[in-house]
């Protein structure tokens, strides 16, 4: 099998892995966010705020926040409702922070430690599944605290140099997530593709050598009985050389049924049998008995086989074939008039799959292969 | 039924040729059965020469697409044998017949072995069960079926598979006498089940009277 292209193919493909990668950046931007930009003003700043202990719970619900969502993505575990649950809290620790800060020490700067974190938290919780959605979160918090400040009456235009800054890494960072996604969408169909191919390729193998085995299972009883013909070895008057024909040719139908794709594959192979015999002249009828199950390709030729034996060298005119399902057995039963030529030998060995049986009597003779499921 | 001049018999079939073909068959039988009328509607069982036959034969298929189960039930009330003949051999089919109290049921390809002898055996009462019927014996899973013991299905499914009861008393060791007793026994719990009727009560009586069955075994 030529499968060293396709599975290249696949490894280069791995694009999504990539998004994972980008994430934990992101996690990793926060992470320090917290610990290394926010935690030392919320420290050096302690007497400043409305009240230091809302502060510190407020930071550490952050930090938790952070530490849970940075899990659940490692594991690919962030369910919509975590997700949501999470954003909530994220929002509401920010603006119980934000407005915690004395309008004298204004929002946005050094005190407001809460500003710079919650952008880079929301696009941690929300990049993946919506970049519109992170972007309007980062517009909704930049409009939230420049309309803050008005309403507090501090100066807009010394937030806004600080806020742009911080704004333009974050637009920045969600674009390129958007631009991953793209490539992680046709990244996947990519894989989709050369996943379809390869079963593709399996497929057609295994009817390759399925085409083999029958060629070499024919190569075996056909062709030396084809080189006799045409060596001219062959003694046609002899009745039990023509049997030997027959059988091929029934054996050749059958094998050539084998392949179509029908319900109940062990009547249809039957019926191929039962239609060389029928061009030879003999009024097969043929019937059911209960339900069967679908026999295994190599039990049905077994199953087959003595009853297409039978059938291929009947010197009679009529015989009745059946199909007999119990609940522990499939039995392909004939009974026919005449004396056939070959002899159809019984397998009595305890573990053999098939059991064939054979019942003579009065010039009549009766083959029953059984398949004991 | 006639001592001297044989069985007679009513034939109900749409199609002329099927008659005839009956009617040869039953020429040709010995002891002769005779045909005393056919034609294409049950009104040949009712009046005329028919209106006394000992078996009426008759096809379930008439003219239309619905099996006629009517027509069957009005005969076998007035207690009259009948052996449906018909091109269905499905089971469903042969049970709701038999439940509504045929003497025998043979799908058309039974018929160049079965019909003479279905015949035969309906005029004397005894049961004669062709390999369709032992079929939908067989494979019959409706919950209120008779309980058929493995040893009978076990006769059923080779006297369906073989039509030899030679055959079937060869392969599985025992005599024809004894596939017979289990064919007989199995087709007797049919007629003592389901749907009452005078024709499945005679059976039953017969099959009694010549101890093929005990009482206690249905």
């Amino acid at each position: 099998m030529t499968g060293e292209p396709v599975d290249s193919t696949v490894r280069d493909l791995t694009i999504s892995q990539l998004s994972r990668g980008f994430r934990m950046a992101n996690l990793v931007i926060v992470l320090v966010t917290l610990l290394g930009l926010a935690l030392p003003s919320l420290l050096s700043n302690a007497a400043v705020y409305h009240s230091f202990a809302v502060q510190v719970v407020v930071f550490t619900a952050q930090v938790l926040v952070a530490v849970i969502a940075g899990l659940l993505i490692r594991h690919e575990r962030l369910g919509t409702v975590t997700r949501w649950f999470l954003l909530f809290v994220s929002v509401a620790t920010y603006l119980v922070a934000t407005t915690g800060v004395p309008a004298s020490h204004q929002v946005a700067q050094e005190t407001d430690w809460s500003f710079g974190v919650i952008g880079w938290l929301g696009m941690l919780l929300l990049l993946d599944r919506t970049v519109l959605g992170a972007v309007l979160l980062l517009s909704g918090v930049n409009v939230f605290a420049a309309g803050y400040l008005i309403a507090i009456g501090e100066d807009v235009l010394r937030f806004a140099v600080g806020a742009i800054l911080v704004l333009g890494f974050q637009l920045a960072f969600a674009a390129a997530a958007g631009t991953l996604r793209r490539f992680a969408a046709s990244a996947s169909t990519a894989v989709r593709d050369a996943q379809r191919l390869r079963t593709a390729q399996a497929v057609a193998d295994q009817v390759q050598s399925d085409r083999r085995a029958r060629y070499t299972g024919l190569a075996e009883t056909t062709v030396p009985l084809l080189t006799d013909l045409a060596t001219g070895r062959t003694d046609l008057t002899d009745e039990r050389t023509r049997a030997r024909y027959a059988v091929e040719a029934a054996r050749m139908r059958r094998l050539f049924a084998e392949t179509d794709e029908v319900p109940d594959p062990l009547v249809h192979e039957l019926k191929a049998c039962v239609d060389v015999a029928e061009r030879n002249g003999v009024a097969v009828h043929m019937d059911t008995w209960g339900e069967h199950p679908v026999p295994p390709v190599e039990i049905r030729r077994t199953l087959i086989e003595p009853v297409m034996r039978t059938l291929a060298v009947i010197s009679g005119t009529t015989a009745r074939v059946t199909v007999l399902g119990s609940g522990n057995a499939v039995t392909v039963s004939v009974v026919t008039e005449g004396v056939v030529a070959e002899e159809v030998t019984d397998s009595t060995a305890a573990d053999a799959p098939v059991t064939v049986r054979t019942t003579t009597t009065d010039g009549m003779i009766w083959v029953e292969a059984t398949w004991w499921t | 039924m006639d001592v001297i001049n044989g069985i007679s018999v009513a034939v109900v079939d749409d199609h002329p040729a099927i008659a005839a073909g009956i009617e040869a068959w039953c020429a040709a039988a010995d002891p002769p059965v005779r045909v005393v009328d056919s034609g294409s509607t049950p009104a040949v069982a009712w009046a005329g020469p028919g209106g006394d036959a000992d078996v009426v034969v008759f096809d379930l298929q008439l003219g239309g697409q619905v099996p006629a189960y009517r027509d069957l039930r009005h005969l076998v009330d007035a207690g009259r044998q009948v052996v449906v003949y018909s091109m269905r051999d499905d089971r469903e089919t042969v049970l709701t017949c038999l439940d509504i109290g045929v003497f025998a049921y043979l799908s058309k390809t039974e018929g160049p072995r079965h019909l003479v002898p279905a015949i035969q055996a309906a005029g004397q009462n005894l049961p004669y069960t062709p390999p369709v019927m032992a079929r939908a014996f067989g494979t019959d899973t409706r919950t209120e079926r008779p309980q058929l013991t493995p040893r009978e299905v076990d006769v059923l499914v080779s006297w369906f598979a073989c039509e030899s009861k030679d055959m079937v008393a060869r392969k599985l060791g025992i005599t024809v006498r004894t596939v017979n007793s289990y064919i007989d026994r199995a087709r007797i719990r049919y007629a003592h089940a389901g749907r009452p009727a005078p024709t499945k009560a005679a059976l039953v009586a017969r099959a009694i009277q010549d101890g093929l069955v005990g009482l206690e075994e249905l």
